[in-house]
């Protein structure tokens, strides 16, 4: 029997979530964007409010839904709704932002139940204009907090790189999967 | 069944705030009016004037700042009911302005952006309100016309408290009239032929509910827009919210198979301080890698170094901080160091801490940050070009740890066994010897994972592992699959990794 199965994307504003739910997808995305009118506006022209939405479909007949969740903090009581029975959490981050380090950490302490029930990547977008030091720092603060450093830069554009990363995040939740007894 | 009316906020925004007051309070239902383009103020149909409280966007109704005329306009909207005012920038002079408030009615101010935490005390208190106000204000907002230009009622006086709404709600019978209890009991006909109409609760469920059991081909999300065919009525929140994914409450609870994560030891070590004297114990050919014996003796060092090759080119690396700075693109000093001979003829100068920045900015155009590169992605793909037709042989074994994840995405050839030792290892330490008996097919991809992970610096080696010839490792990873195994024979795990393998296959 087919089964349906969610990932969750978070991060900041401009961080890549509904990119790189785009680039997974096999169905257009289900965008739920509005006009930015508040502080995000000079970072976005629009910015995802309610939630995004994609699907991949796989060969055995089973669905994975991929969910953005809104990139605002006044939008954080959706992060329940979304991650209620979810497999995982990738968090994209951005590279160039002032202090990707103190997002890593906010999102993670959001996150933390859930993370600790599954299992969490993050993806590091603008690297190339922040520095190579960012994934340096997320993986120094990632073991900091107790958690595998699973975090590497990636272009949300790139179908390749994300499928990288969903990899990384199904062997978290399954490390041993198909090794020989 | 208690209604609160959403008015002037943007489509998304309601839905979101009507999802919140879903979770939140079950027993509520929104009313919501749309934003209209021209930010007019729109018209209220009946069950939107027979909500107890409102949050309002005043910059949505064409009201950002204040003036004796919105304020007055404000007031009609409200009708006496308590409300949830969100402003702008810095309140637009609405908070400085004293309105005339009925009996009762509470107003919560709440600037935009606002926080979850916020909004949700704001319309707490704000119901709290309604609740305390009801039945004679609902009556009274029940009675009262609609806000439409041309219908306003009286002008109430800025000046004067109490203001007309209270007054209006004493004077007006509290009794209901029949026509607002033929409109409850036709809505009440309508919401058990048809539970989801426009304004049905939003509860928290309600999300998951729609999109997961309709993928919206092109549809907008599901709080707001109603579906054209009318849905069931929703389903205990454990039940609902576990429909996407079969798997019983107990393995819902948490869904990882993985041993839990263990932090890195304190006495391990990295490339500087012994990690790669510890490779070396075991894989003693690569000592004759001139990149290997190039990587020895940067290291050695501990601080930053000059790098020359020939009479022009040059790079500085400094292993400690992870970089190398160099004027070419990556792939092009790739290229440039994948020539053994050159390697062979580079000549180290350590570099004084203090100057090195300096001595960065003169050899390439002045940048200092923008030429570093990362060393680890540098030193993978070096050194995995250089053991592409290795065969590798370990005399020994070590045990380590991942501090950083490899940059798969930037690496070239790794594949799904990379990935998955890669997890492995970043969440436990682990001995050559135990990943070889968790993938006994795949030695030499293991090996070389190792050494990889080893020598860009990824890893940390652990000193109490076992690094002698012929040692014998403990079996941790063995162990750590002993549950794992046991846990994938039950049909539900099982089902899982059949759905983990078919994900693998759509996405390598």
């Amino acid at each position: 029997m087919a089964s349906i199965y969610k990932l969750v994307f978070a991060g900041p504003v401009g961080a890549g979530k509904t990119t790189a739910i785009q680039s997974l997808s096999d169905i257009e995305v289900v965008r739920t964007e509005a006009n930015a009118s508040d502080d995000v506006k000079t970072l976005k022209k629009t910015t995802t409010v309610a939630m995004d939405y994609g699907l991949m479909k796989l060969a055995s007949g089973d669905q994975v839904r991929l969910y953005g969740t809104p990139g605002q903090k006044r939008f954080d009581f959706m992060w329940d709704i979304l991650t209620e029975n979810a497999l995982g959490l990738v968090l994209m981050l951005r590279g160039n932002s002032p202090d990707p380090v103190a997002d890593l950490r906010t999102y993670v302490t959001e996150f933390r139940d859930f993370i600790d029930r599954t299992s969490l990547v993050v993806g590091i977008t603008h690297s190339d204009q922040g520095g190579w030091q960012t994934r340096q720092m997320v993986s120094r603060e990632l073991v900091a907090m107790g958690l595998p450093p699973t975090a590497m830069d990636t272009d949300a554009r790139s179908r390749a790189h994300m499928a990288t990363l969903v990899k990384a995040l199904i062997y978290g939740i399954d490390p041993f999967n198909n090794a020989e007894e | 069944m208690k209604n609160i009316l959403l008015m002037g906020l943007t489509d998304h925004e309601a839905a979101a705030v009507e999802i919140m007051i879903g979770m939140n309070w079950r027993d509520h239902r929104c009313i919501t009016l749309k934003r209209e383009l021209s930010l007019a103020i729109p018209e209220q149909h009946a069950a939107a004037r027979s909500c107890e409280a409102c949050v309002l966007d005043l910059f949505g109704l064409g009201m950002r700042k204040y003036s004796p005329a919105n304020a007055t306009r404000l007031m009609e909207v409200m009708a006496g009911r308590p409300a949830v005012l969100l402003t702008w920038g810095d309140g637009g002079g609405w908070l400085e302005a004293k309105l005339p408030l009925a009996k009762g009615q509470h107003i919560g101010w709440v600037g935009m952006p606002y926080t979850s935490a916020g909004l949700r005390d704001a319309i707490k208190k704000v119901k709290e309100a309604a609740e305390r106000m009801v039945p004679p204000a609902a009556a009274a907002v029940a009675a009262a016309p609609a806000a439409m230009p041309g219908r306003a009622r009286p002008v109430v006086s800025l000046d004067v408290e109490p203001a007309l709404p209270a007054a209006v709600a004493e004077a007006e019978p509290a009794a209901v009239p029949a026509w607002r209890r033929a409109m409850e009991l036709a809505d009440q006909l309508k919401r058990k032929a048809a539970p989801v109409v426009s304004a049905r609760p939003a509860a928290r469920a309600a999300v998951t509910e729609a999109v997961l059991a309709n993928p919206p081909a092109r549809r907008p999300a599901a709080p707001v827009a109603p579906p054209p065919t009318p849905a069931p009525e929703p389903a205990p929140m454990r039940a609902r919210a576990s429909a996407p994914m079969p798997l019983p409450k107990a393995q819902a609870s948490s869904v990882s198979l993985a041993p839990p994560a263990t932090r890195m030891a304190t006495d391990a070590v990295g490339l500087g301080k012994g990690a790669l004297a510890a490779l070396l114990q075991v894989f003693p050919l690569l000592r004759d890698q001139p990149l290997i014996g190039l990587t020895e003796k940067i290291i050695g060092h501990d601080g930053p170094m000059l790098l020359r090759i020939g009479t022009d080119a040059a790079f500085v690396t400094h292993t400690r901080a992870g970089w190398l700075a160099s004027g070419l693109p990556v792939s092009a000093l790739l290229k440039l160091l994948r020539t053994p001979r050159l390697v062979e003829s580079v000549r180290a100068e350590p570099l004084d801490p203090d100057h090195v920045e300096e001595t960065v900015r003169q050899r390439f155009d002045g940048k200092f940050h923008r030429a570093q590169k990362p060393l680890d992605v540098i030193t993978w793909e070096l050194v995995s070009d250089v053991m592409r037709d290795m065969k590798l042989q370990r005399q020994g074994d070590l045990t380590f740890q991942l501090r950083r994840f490899p940059n798969f995405p930037m690496l070239a050839g790794v594949g799904p066994l990379d990935v998955q030792l890669a997890a492995i290892c970043a969440r436990m330490p682990q001995s050559i010897s135990e990943l070889l008996r968790a993938f006994p097919k795949h030695e030499q991809d293991v090996l070389r994972f190792v050494v990889l992970c080893v020598v860009s610096g990824l890893a940390k080696v652990i000193p109490g592992g076992p690094v002698a010839a012929g040692a014998v490792a403990p079996p941790r990873a063995a162990q750590a699959q002993a549950p794992v195994a046991a846990a994938a024979r039950k049909p539900e795990v099982a089902a899982r990794r059949g759905f983990f393998k078919s994900l693998m296959d759509k996405l390598f």
